[in-house]
């Protein structure tokens, strides 16, 4: 049975699990989001709500997700449903320098737009009003892509933007973190709305965590100028970079660390299972990218753009992917567990809806 | 002509009882007022401050920042020698104590008369309460006029009196005389033409227990003026049993009783018009053989008690022994009870019926459910809400959202007048506080500074334009110079609206409607070192993200949220038409499962029933065109008064 306002409020905005990724705010009027931090203002009496339903932090199906998108389910706990794993980078200079490594995910958007394979993509770029806060954003043409370009680390609400451009028609693309590509599955498995259709492509992020903004927006203006912010970065999980016009800001990342959202640590989806593409850094070439084709639609795109020379790729070593494994699956038993204490009866896995076999496959970290 | 401008001395004429007081101020040379605006006192200056009136009679009438200042610069023109009234309601007394307190032991020059309007039953007030125990406390002759004639009468003698006493005096009106219309005689004007002048000699000093001493000296000498003053008075037979002791509207109403109950040639009324001090040989002369007395009079058993203890040193000796009713007995009770409500007729008669055991039912329950069905056809069943295009309805939502959004468990402390609705249904029930004007800066002066304590959520303090300069401002500067955190947030709508409209100092209009030095609230907070924003509450979503950003801040600030009054833009311009369209309203199958009925509450607004969608009244929309902007489907249109005329 589902359930509605009231529940989401206390099951998960209060209970410090919302991802911030915005699908419940685009949902309702009563749902408001203000620097990252998203509020039920007022009641508006439903016991049965799709804020509810979308949210990903209410139960989440992993198997009938993976069913609708890739119409079977998954043999890989680790990386989930995919088709290749390669290293790309985009093949414009431009694109690429914009891009925050291998600036794979505008190159693939702006290909997407030149082909007519969408009109439109929600994208999230920095705020002109406030200082590094992130805002959706839509994009139209190769410029407005670009000026999306560069990772953002906070829980930017992108989804709040979604229903609004849904409405116009348009075929859509949207680029977000793995907690929003999940919202966006889920709002497809339970809704029927023809609109949803117009969503034509889901590329998503590789994500560990993102930061609370007011703390961590707070903190950095105490560091640096941050209306001169060109690019933030992590190399190789050392310190936290801010690059400004004027000069640089090193954050240890354990100070950084301290501003991770709650929910994050209970996040169990490292690489956007549910997307068509899943784009990430390489972790040993800072101006590449991992990128994980999963469905068709992925692939046919990823296929298309390399064959437009939009993308370049290069063979992704059979030793970085063991590093990568390593790491997402260390941080799905870690949650898994977390997960499993916090659990009750009825929700063994709080949010997390498995079956003995995915939960066996996912504790063993299994591989297909 | 206005007949308050009238000079023809015996001509009847229809007054409200606050003009009334206005014209024996008249009459009696009177040329200086100041009040702070307060129902149902504010008539009083609002007629005096008329241009016509102030003009054709030459008198200075002023909007006081607040009471205090009021009484304060009336008893400055008492001081040069000039005739100076101040008037307020009950609340305003307060507020004016600290100084009255002094003024009486100071004494005055010219006559200074001091109208203090009560409202029994709160009509107009968040309090209720009885402004007559000042006069005790502050050994100050008190009037207590009983009609519309007397009001104007006993005005124009109190201020002989205050002269021949050389001290306040002070006059209790209530709103059923304050509002109440009635018919008197026009007296001859008073064209007293002083020259003020604060002479050598002149002290006014507030020295202890010296001038303690001579105000007990004076409040005798208003006693022996008061046992012959003709405003006290008996009527009924002689030897009555039972004699109801009375003053303000308990005369009429006490009249009313007997008449109704046949009654009139076997009880007898004393009614009293001066209650403080008590004329005491006047009272007791008319009690020789009295065996019961029923005490009728509003609100407190102020008269009641003081008359009780008159009579103790008497009973057994010059009187007989008698039996007291009235609040004390609980003969004399409102439906909420004794020393609750107001009185009416037919409480008196009530209680006369109780007392002589004569059956009679004023009213019966058939008859009051008739009445309610018969009227409920003509009046539409609202809740106590903001009007319609009020401004302070949106600015509330603002504060609900900007709350919410913050997260930290923040909540409002409030303010009175219009904005005491924020603690119920119309404010989203928000207010968390309610007492009395500036008292939500000052709380939060309290609740802001408590960080040391691991308190951690934000304040916000909810303040009117007329408040800040009221009450609101040492709160301010309180909050800057001790360090407390919260957010102001200052409601303007560039008027006094809960009282009348009258100006305040941010307007740059005086009471009399001339340009005056306009003093903004934005450069008072910004020179006391706030950091200020200005927002318009009808751009909802602006004001709301100014409201939260300001939260988080570290020092305390000032949010003003400004937009004129409805009604008094309303007043002025030409109004958009505003109209649902019934195609698109989605009612209760929308997410927002009617939100601007149900939620946002503008009267305006209204749900048909029958047809699943809402609608607008368009006689009681003012065309502020809000809900357009906040209905989520975009169902609520607006034509633009240029487009309407052409
Ligand atoms: C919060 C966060 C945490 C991440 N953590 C990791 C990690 O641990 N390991 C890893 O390999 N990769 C991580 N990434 C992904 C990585 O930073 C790059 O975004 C990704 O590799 C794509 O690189 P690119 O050069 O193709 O990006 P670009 O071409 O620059 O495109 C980036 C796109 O990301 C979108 N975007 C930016 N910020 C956000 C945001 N906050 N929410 C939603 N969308 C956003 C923009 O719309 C833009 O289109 C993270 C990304 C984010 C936003
Ligand atoms: S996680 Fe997303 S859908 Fe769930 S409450 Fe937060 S913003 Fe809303
Ligand atoms: S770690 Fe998970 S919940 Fe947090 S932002 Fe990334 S995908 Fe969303």
């Amino acid at each position: 049975m589902n359930k509605g306002p009231d529940d989401l409020q206390s099951e998960v905005q209060q209970a410090n699990l919302c991802a911030g990724c915005g699908m419940c705010v685009g949902l309702c009027p009563y749902i408001k989001e203000m620097d990252e931090k998203v509020a039920i203002v007022e009641r508006c009496g439903r016991s049965d709500g799709r804020c509810y339903r979308f949210c990903p932090r209410t139960s989440t199906d992993i198997g009938a997700l993976d069913e609708m998108v890739f119409g079977a389910r998954r043999g890989d706990a680790v990386l989930g449903s995919y088709r290749t794993l390669t290293a790309a980078k985009a093949a414009n200079a431009a694109t690429h320098s914009a891009g925050q490594y291998g600036g794979v995910v505008s190159a693939l958007i702006i290909h997407a737009l030149k082909k007519g394979v969408v009109e439109a993509a929600l994208l999230t770029r920095y705020s002109e009003r406030k200082q590094v806060l992130p805002r959706p954003t839509v994009a139209r043409n190769r410029k407005e892509v670009l000026a999306c370009s560069g990772s953002k680390y906070t829980a930017a609400p992108t989804l709040s933007a979604l229903q609004d451009i849904l409405k116009t028609g348009e075929k859509l693309a949207v680029v977000g973190r793995p907690c929003q590509v999940t919202a966006i599955r889920k709002m497809q498995l339970y809704d029927d709305r023809p609109e949803l259709k117009n969503i034509k492509l889901v590329i998503g992020l590789f994500c560990l965590w993102a930061l609370d903004y007011r703390r961590y927006a707070a903190h950095l203006s105490g560091q640096v100028n941050v209306s001169r912010i060109r690019k933030i970065d992590i190399p190789k999980n050392d310190d936290f970079i801010v690059y400004t016009n004027g000069g640089e800001a090193r954050v240890p990342i354990n100070k950084i660390k301290e501003f991770i959202r709650p929910s994050c640590q209970v996040c169990f989806d490292v690489t956007a299972e549910l997307a068509d593409i899943s784009i990430g850094s390489t972790e040993w070439q800072d101006d590449w990218n991992t990128v994980l084709v999963r469905s068709e639609a992925g692939e046919k795109l990823f296929a298309d753009a390399l064959k437009a020379k939009a993308v370049t790729t290069k063979k992704f070593p059979g030793e970085r992917e063991a590093i990568l494994r390593e790491a997402v699956g260390a941080k799905k038993r870690r949650v898994l567990k977390e997960l499993s204490r916090r659990g009750s009866e009825s929700a063994p896995l709080l949010y997390l809806k498995l079956d003995d076999s995915q939960r066996a496959l996912f504790l063993e970290g299994g591989n297909k | 002509m206005l007949s308050i401008l009238l000079d023809e001395p015996g001509k009847r004429v229809l007054m409200m009882g606050n003009e009334a007081i206005a014209r024996g101020a008249i009459e009696a040379g009177m040329k200086f007022c100041a009040a702070y605006p307060g129902s149902p006192s504010s008539e009083i200056i609002g007629t005096l401050a008329r241009p016509d009136v102030a003009e054709n009679f030459g008198h200075h009438a002023e909007w006081s920042t607040n009471e205090v200042v009021a009484l304060e610069a009336a008893a400055g023109a008492s001081f040069g020698g000039l005739r100076a009234l101040c008037a307020m309601k009950q609340n305003g007394i307060n507020v004016a104590s600290d100084f009255l307190m002094s003024v009486v032991m100071s004494g005055c020059k010219g006559g200074l008369v001091l109208v203090v309007a009560d409202d029994p039953g709160a009509h107009c007030s968040n309090n209720e309460m009885d402004s007559r125990a000042y006069a005790r406390l502050l050994d100050a002759p008190l009037l207590e006029p009983a009609t519309i004639e007397e009001s104007k009468e006993m005005t124009r003698w109190a201020f002989e009196l205050s002269e021949e006493l050389e001290m306040p005096c002070m006059i209790r009106s209530v709103t059923r005389i304050s509002h109440a219309r009635g018919d008197l005689s026009l007296g001859p004007i008073n064209r007293l033409q002083r020259t003020p002048r604060f002479e050598a000699y002149d002290r006014f000093l507030s020295l202890g227990t010296v001038t303690h001493s001579v105000l007990h000296g004076k409040l005798e000498k208003a006693r022996d003026i008061f046992e012959k003053s003709q405003f006290n008075q008996y009527v009924g037979p002689s030897g009555a049993e039972l004699v109801i002791i009375t003053c303000g509207t308990g005369w009429l109403f006490s009249r009313e009783a007997l008449r109704t109950l046949g009654l009139e040639d076997k009880v007898g009324i004393l009614k009293l018009a001066t209650t403080w001090p008590l004329p005491n040989r006047f009272i007791v002369d008319h009690l020789k053989g009295v065996k019961q007395v029923l005490f009728v009079e509003e609100i407190d058993p102020f008269m009641e008690q003081n008359v009780k203890s008159l009579l103790a040193d008497y009973i057994g000796s010059e009187l007989e022994v008698i039996k007291f009713f009235g609040k004390g007995s609980g003969h004399v009770r409102s439906r909420f009870g004794p020393a609750l409500g107001e009185i009416d007729p037919d409480i008196v008669i009530r209680a006369v019926a109780e007392i002589k055991g004569v059956d009679y039912q004023a009213q019966t329950p058939e008859y009051a459910e008739r009445a309610s069905t018969l009227l409920s056809e003509y009046t539409a069943s609202r809740d106590l809400a903001f009007c319609a295009g009020c401004p302070h309805r949106a600015s509330y939502w603002v504060m609900k959202n900007a709350l919410a959004l913050d997260g930290r468990g923040g909540f409002v402390l409030g303010d009175i007048g219009c904005y005491g609705m924020g603690a119920g249904r119309s404010g989203y029930f928000i207010n968390r506080t309610l007492h009395c004007m500036g008292s939500g800066a000052g709380v939060a002066c309290g609740l802001g500074n408590l960080a040391k304590f691991e308190f951690d959520q934000p304040v916000v303090a909810v303040m009117g334009d007329s408040t800040f300069f009221h009450a609101a401002l040492p709160a301010l500067i309180n909050a800057r110079y001790n360090g407390a955190k919260f957010t102001s947030v200052v409601l303007d709508n560039s008027a006094t609206a809960m009282t009348g409209f009258q100006p305040h100092p941010g307007i740059g209009l005086n009471a009399m409607g001339n340009p005056a030095t306009q003093v903004l609230i934005e450069d008072v907070c910004k020179g006391l070192g706030f950091h200020v924003e200005i927002r318009d509450p009808f751009k909802v979503d602006e004001a709301v993200e100014a409201l939260h950003d300001l939260m988080q801040r570290e020092e305390s600030s000032v949010l003003i949220l400004r937009h004129t009054c409805g009604l008094v833009e309303s007043r002025k311009k030409k109004k958009d038409r505003i109209s649902v369209n019934a195609e698109k309203c989605l009612g209760d199958e929308c997410g927002c499962a009617r939100f601007c009925t149900r939620v946002f509450g503008c009267p305006a607004l209204i749900w048909n029933e029958k047809e699943k969608h809402a609608s607008v009244d368009e006689v009681v929309c003012t065309g502020c065109g809000v809900c357009a902007y906040l209905c989520p489907q975009s169902a609520i249109e607006v034509e633009k008064a240029e487009e309407l005329q052409r």
